[in-house]
């Protein structure tokens, strides 16, 4: 279809016509106006680049978060793919590796949208590929700590004063659980997918450690502490199988005190017969060094699109509008920015804080190997198939394995 | 002209005009897959190659990396307990409710046809289903069994790797049993009436019965069924998806499943090609286990 369209243009332009054809680019992405958490952002920022231009028209498509990464290598596979797609941050690399992007380096030094300067250095560090920008940040996340203050008052908690450190947030879960009502201190994930490491590896960063060797007594301490939750029963078992949609539901649902979840869950939070309060994620120690996730999607242009200045336009539409991102998507920016009046300000202020500190997956070209290496070792030490000791040295060994064969 | 015509009137060139279009059609849908899929086995296969058939040639490597692997072994057995505990308990299962409802009782013949509506159910949709009755903290089932003073806390049936693969093949064997119901039904009135009122009258008891006319004569419904029921159950991809994903750390994961990860979570198509011709030489021993089962029979 796109080749048609742009042999008609050709023909126009050559018997001189004096109205082109529009040019049309596909844009692929996981964003749909149905799912919670997925506000058809991308969707939106389409239609509204439609409404405003004639000469370029976007065609939008939906792709399974989960068939994201198959449904794009193998439209690239056979020349079929988008303009533009939707890349994880998990994945940057691992695109900018194959060499099926563009490289937009000098695109985004000539622009005026879009300043690398400005860019959190988690997600800079994401899009960079051997010292060459790849993609560009389309939002931010992040998690932090939700809990109910009316447990905490119950339980003898001052609610004003949330955990600041590992050995308070174990013993505030501790007061928190109630086994005869079934109330848990806290809840998480720490699913086989990606929402394990998602939110396991910044207790590991917390130490001063990282996913490149977790053969470290860090990384032992930040596996110990989950591992005590569930032991202790201040967890349920079931973290082995729950999303963290799961675990906010527990939350919601007065099962749990505390839950890690992230900012995109805030539009599911109101409503509830509590008013929810939110914390940074403590340091292990008082006062330490401070660490969260930082993730969602980037934008990339296909090394097979014909058009590649006309989609980086539109990359930096959307870039423009990350103002937005807050108050009507719940969304933060990939880079520092004041929100004019925004909604939900208290936990604006702690997530706008929590960024800060936020460090995305990897980044790795081959993150999905470390990912599954990392959550094996999570649910057999969770799982008590394994002692911490040998599950971290099993992944350390496979993560050196996966490191020297890229 | 005539004579191209004559040939298809003619009986023979009729039969392989037929012949020929389910070659072509097992050729393209089943043959070329297959062979596709061999070769790939052989090969350094990943996302971006995956469209042209040139691809760096591996030898054993994709085999040898899936034998070597720490997890392979659990799979295998996984997979085993997995099939076989199914078979049983879907046969087993199926023929009791299938006796049951050959005996002459008001609205047997529909309450039976009621049990397909879970065959027809998508697999996806009955393990979301099954994994929230199944939910330790929350689920019903649970809930039940407390209430009825069986358990004291709760059990987690999809995160204790104890019973993960358990209770996986519980929900596939609650799903598999009206497939085995109807089949078995249906070979049950297959049987003449008369066989039965005769050796009732030969002083017969309804055991008697069973194991000297029911069993002999369902041989080879029971030996197809199974065979079939074993490969279906070594396609079931949708439940486990759904109730555990393999997890927590493999102890539920089975081979299909394994072929599934390898190939489309670390996008090793090579290993997950490998992985599924393996479980290929097990149906074939499956399936001329079977052969070689009825063709027996019939020469008896």
């Amino acid at each position: 279809m796109r080749k048609l369209v742009l042999a008609a243009a050709a023909a126009v332009a050559l018997s001189g016509g004096a109205q082109a054809d529009p040019i049309t680019l596909s844009v692929w992405g996981i964003d749909n106006q149905t799912g919670s958490g997925n506000p058809g952002y991308t969707q939106i920022m389409v239609d509204e680049w439609n409404a405003k231009h004639d000469d370029v028209k976007l065609e939008y498509r939906f792709v399974a978060f989960d068939d994201a990464n198959n449904d794009f290598a193998r439209a690239i596979a056979t020349n079929s793919g988008p303009d533009i797609f939707m890349i994880n941050t998990t994945d940057t690399q691992f695109y900018a590796a194959r060499d099926v992007l563009v490289d937009l380096t000098d695109r985004i030094a000539a622009s005026s949208v879009i300043k690398p300067s400005d860019i959190f250095p988690g997600y800079l560090a994401a899009i960079t590929y051997n010292d060459r920008i790849w993609e560009v940040p389309k939002a931010a996340d992040t998690i932090a700590l939700y809990y109910n203050p009316d447990m905490f008052k119950a339980a003898g908690l001052d609610p004003d004063k949330p955990p600041r450190s590992w050995q308070e947030l174990h013993d505030y879960a501790k007061a928190l659980t109630k086994p005869d009502q079934g109330v848990f201190g806290i809840a998480f994930s720490a699913k086989n997918g990606q929402e394990g490491p998602w939110q396991w590896l910044p207790f590991v960063r917390m130490t001063g450690e990282d996913w490149t060797n977790v053969d470290t007594d860090g990384a032992r301490r930040a596996l110990t502490l989950w591992k005590t939750f569930v032991d202790e029963g201040l967890a349920s078992k079931e973290v082995l199988v729950q999303a963290q949609s799961d675990a906010a539901d527990m939350f919601r649902a007065g099962k749990a005190a505390m839950v890690l979840q992230g900012n995109w869950d805030l539009p599911n939070m109101e409503g509830l017969p509590f008013k929810y309060r939110l914390a940074l994620l403590p340091p292990e120690k008082e006062g330490g060094l401070q660490v969260s996730a930082a993730g969602n999607f980037t934008y990339g242009i296909n090394k097979q699109s014909a058009h590649p200045d006309e989609a980086f336009k539109f990359i930096e539409y959307v870039y423009s509008q990350q103002d937005r991102n807050w108050n009507e998507f719940g969304l933060l920016p990939a880079y520092a920015f004041e929100a004019k009046d925004p909604k939900w300000p208290d936990a604006y202020k702690v997530f706008t804080e929590q960024l800060k500190f936020g460090r995305v997956l990897g980044p790795s070209p081959r993150w999905n190997d470390v990912s599954i290496a990392l959550q094996t070792a999570i649910q057999s030490a969770l799982s008590g198939q394994s002692d911490v000791d040998s599950a971290l040295k099993r992944a350390a060994a496979e993560i050196e394995t996966i490191k020297n064969e890229q | 002209m005539n004579r191209a015509l004559d040939f298809v009137r003619d009986r023979s060139g009729f039969e392989m005009i037929l012949i020929g279009l389910s070659a072509v059609y097992l050729f393209l849908f089943a043959g070329a897959p297959f062979v596709f899929n061999v070769l790939m086995s052989f090969q350094k296969v990943d996302l971006f190659n995956i469209a042209s058939i040139d691809r760096p040639f591996v030898g054993f490597a994709n085999y040898q990396k899936i034998l070597a692997n720490p997890d392979f072994w659990l799979i295998v057995r996984n997979t085993v307990v997995f099939v076989a505990l199914s078979s049983v308990c879907q046969l087993a299962g199926g023929f009791a409710l299938a006796l049951f409802f050959m005996q002459d009782f008001a609205g047997a013949s529909w309450l039976r046809g009621l049990f397909l509506a879970a065959w027809i159910t998508p697999g996806y949709a009955i393990g979301q289903v099954w994994k929230w009755m199944l939910a330790g903290d929350t689920g019903i089932a649970n809930y039940f069994l407390r209430s009825l003073h069986i358990i004291d806390g709760p059990v987690y049936w999809l995160s204790d790797p104890s019973l993960a693969l358990l209770t996986i093949t519980f929900v596939n064997v609650w799903l598999g049993i009206p497939f085995y119901l109807l089949l078995i039904s249906v070979g049950l009135s297959a049987i003449p009436r008369d066989l039965y009122e005769a050796a009732e009258l030969d002083g017969a008891n309804a055991v008697q019965r069973f194991c000297g006319i029911t069993l002999p004569l369902m041989r080879d419904t029971l030996l197809a069924l199974v065979a079939l029921g074993a490969i279906l159950t070594l396609q079931q991809f949708d439940l486990i998806a759904a109730l555990t994903a393999g997890g927590p750390v493999n102890s539920s994961n089975v081979a299909q499943f394994w072929s599934w990860q390898l190939s489309f979570q670390s996008y090793q198509i090579g290993l997950g090609s490998a992985v599924s011709v393996l479980m290929l030489l097990v149906v074939v021993v499956i399936a001329s286990i079977y052969v070689a089962a009825t063709r027996s029979e019939r020469a008896a």
